[in-house]
């Protein structure tokens, strides 16, 4: 779930609009994964299909991209998934240690 | 050098998607040249953009692309399948096989289906595709245009390329293949292999590429449409034949299925079920392609 393109490129967008490289830059440096062109272009077209990000209007030739209000939401959720299964492998394992 | 290669790989996308992602891809690959993942990422997404479509890219294409778009493709799954028809033409070829034809009546039958469909196959080629060949010769030689007498030029030099290539495998190729280990069998066969997959791309993309610059008029492409929907018959004429063929000698005549199909592969059985796996996929996706154009056309209409 932490691989999925969708959650990082959303992810990176919660922090502020960003263009393609910018995206890359950020989710290596958030989780040293390393966005290939072909998987982060068909996260960004899938996320635009479904109206959680948008794209805004062309600087040169990069084109910055927003999260929308949907996404902002849908992250959320995603995330909140991750925390509580986070929080309860933690939970057994310790309970395994001890 | 690798941001070239990625930049020539992002014309495996739909033409669509070219429009809408297609400058800030290449613009990402200056900044990032791609690593080999990268560029196999471009190959995957590529593969899944024509297969699954999206909204907001596609809704920019008018019908009559998409109905250039899903005729290419139809013509590109067609050049898949006939990979499998030639290996199974020449895993067959021998008179072992015919012997075993007239024993066992489903393997006549199943030859039969393969045979059907390769010859309604070309009729269908025939009727959708000569049109738009000639129309594209016609242009490149009324405009001049070069590019687009390149485009036409790339089969055939695919061909001729690896049809050379084949010459030099062979006359390189030891007399006693039985007795070469399978490390020097490989090392003149993956090229080989390397040469065959990059002639039969090129021969499933240049069609599509020579549509995009010849701009077929929307009555060419209703023929070649409706071509594509008889050509989806042929291929499911091949590919019931190819499984007929396969199941029916694996159980009737196992010493030929197991028999070695090549000078790496382990038996024509193996060999046999690739091409049949080649042949089930680019039906389905020959299919999907041909309810595509028939769609566009419809929308062509209405329009």
């Amino acid at each position: 779930m932490t691989n999925d393109p969708a959650v990082l490129v959303l992810s990176s967008l919660a922090g502020g609009e960003k263009h393609g490289y910018a995206i890359v830059q950020d989710v290596e440096q958030m989780t040293g994964v390393h966005l290939a062109p072909g998987t982060l272009y068909g996260a960004l077209a899938r996320l635009e299909d479904e109206r959680l990000i948008e794209a805004l209007p062309a600087s040169g030739r990069r084109r910055p991209y927003r999260i929308t209000g949907a996404g902002a939401r849908a992250l959320e959720s995603q995330l909140q998934t991750l925390a509580n299964l986070a929080s309860v492998g933690l939970a057994r394992l310790q309970a395994a240690t001890a | 050098m690798r941001a070239l290669a990625g930049a020539a790989l992002l014309a495996l996308y739909p033409e669509p998607w070219r429009g809408r992602y297609g400058e800030e891809m290449r613009a990402l690959m200056d900044d990032d040249p791609p690593t080999l993942a990268g560029l196999a990422s471009l190959l995957v997404g590529a593969a899944r953009a024509h297969v699954r479509p999206g909204g907001s890219w596609r809704a920019r294409a008018t019908p009559h692309t998409l109905m250039r778009l899903s005729v290419g493709g139809t013509f590109c799954c067609w050049m898949a399948l006939s990979v499998a028809g030639v290996s199974f033409q020449k895993e067959t070829e021998e008179a072992t096989y015919a012997a075993a034809e007239r024993q066992h009546w489903p393997l006549a039958v199943g030859h039969g289906a393969v045979m059907a469909g390769a010859a309604l196959g070309a009729c269908a080629i025939a009727y959708g595709g000569v049109p738009l060949l000639w129309l594209a010769l016609r242009r490149a030689w009324s405009t001049a245009d070069r590019r687009l007498a390149l485009l036409l030029g790339l089969a055939p030099a695919a061909v001729a390329a690896f049809a050379l290539l084949t010459r030099v495998v062979m006359w390189l190729a030891p007399a006693n293949v039985d007795h070469t280990s399978t490390p020097a069998k490989l090392a003149l066969l993956l090229p080989w292999y390397a040469g065959g997959a990059a002639c039969v791309a090129v021969c499933a993309l240049a069609p599509r590429a020579v549509m995009a610059r010849s701009q077929p008029p929307l009555q060419t492409l209703r023929r070649a449409t409706a071509a594509g929907r008889v050509l989806v018959v042929a291929m499911l004429l091949v590919t019931t034949g190819l499984a007929v063929y396969v199941a029916t000698l694996a159980t009737t005549s196992p010493q030929l299925s197991g028999e070695s199909g090549g000078p790496i592969w382990p038996s024509t059985g193996l060999t046999l079920g690739a091409a049949w796996g080649l042949a089930f996929a680019s039906t389905a996706l020959a299919r999907v392609a041909a309810a595509r154009a028939v769609r566009a056309a419809r929308l062509a209409t209405s329009a």
